[in-house]
């Protein structure tokens, strides 16, 4: 579940969260943003001063998640209540521990960022592979097939993007592959 | 974890070789033995050692594991640390999907997943 942050209707708020989260949402005097992962803004990013910083800070609304002040600025993350246990080894956990510690996080933050990056890659990967094998059921066998996607210059575009996305089960431009 | 494993001439080259792309560093050799220390656990199939099944289940027996504990399953010997930390990650809803999602494709637990991932991790943070 993503969370939702609200903030006051400020440009230069706008310009620092529009890279981080997306906007969903606007009223008269606030925006509102939905965030999936943790994000930290410094707060010379906003070019605001000590006191509008802080003043910004008490006003942002996270719903879904949290901000915390950190030394020289805020976070948001989301709220995190699944609680994983995972057994190591005494090595493998002084291993954790010193790599932790040179980046400067905790050891259960650290593991979590390291692990998350790379399993969101492999479900990247899973999701291509298996939308590649959908595309190849309807692509297989033409002979505009190229192995990597479709070699046929006259296919419209929006057609196209529906037997990629698999919401097409039928190519009607396939010519078999042989036949004139 | 320290393993001891047998010298014998038909392995001689293949498992110090493999020990070391593992991350394990020789601190010992005699006559009879060569013995390893590393972190992380070990999955040894005997057709990379190029001897035969027989051979390879007596050099299973042989091979002596400290801090850990060694299992064969047919033709593959499982070293795995004993593991006696536990460290206790807080996960939102979407990272825990994500995981048990990646994991039931492979046939894994989340946390066997997530630790296996981040032993790769570390490892290839330390070059390994």
């Amino acid at each position: 579940m993503p969370y939702l942050v609200k903030t006051p209707k400020d440009e230069r708020v706008n310009s620092v969260f529009s890279h981080a989260f997306k906007k969903v949402g606007e009223g008269e005097k606030y925006f509102v943003y939905e965030g999936r992962i943790d994000v930290e803004f410094p707060q010379a990013m906003f070019g605001l001063s000590g006191d509008e910083f802080r003043k910004l800070c008490r006003s942002i609304r996270v719903e879904g998640g949290f901000k915390k002040r950190i030394e020289d600025g805020v976070r948001i993350a989301p709220l995190r209540k699944k609680v994983l246990t995972v057994r190591l080894s005494e090595d493998e956990y002084r291993l954790l521990v010193e790599d932790a510690r040179e980046v400067g996080l905790e050891p259960s933050r650290w593991a979590r960022n390291l692990v998350m990056s790379l399993v969101e890659q492999y479900l990247a990967l899973e999701l291509k592979k298996k939308a590649m094998q959908e595309i190849r059921e309807v692509c297989g066998g033409c002979k505009y097939w190229t192995g990597e996607g479709c070699g046929n210059p006259t296919i419209p575009k929006l057609y196209l993007r529906e037997v990629y996305s698999g919401r097409r089960k039928e190519c009607q431009y396939k010519v078999e592959r042989g036949v004139m | 974890m320290i393993i001891v494993v047998p010298k014998k001439q038909e392995i001689k080259g293949v498992i110090v070789k493999g020990f070391k792309e593992a991350g394990y560093s020789l601190v010992a050799e005699n006559d009879r033995s060569y013995t390893f220390k590393g972190i992380f656990s070990l999955k040894i199939p005997s057709a990379t050692l190029g001897i035969g099944y027989r051979e390879f289940v007596s050099l299973c027996k042989e091979i002596a594991v400290e801090g850990g504990l060694k299992r064969r399953r047919n033709g593959v010997l499982y070293v795995i640390p004993e593991r006696k930390r536990r460290l206790v990650v807080r996960l939102s809803n979407d990272e825990y999907e994500t995981l048990s999602k990646v994991a039931e494709s492979r046939g894994l637990k989340p946390h066997t997943l997530f630790r296996e991932t981040l032993m790769l991790a570390l490892s290839e943070r330390r070059g390994v």
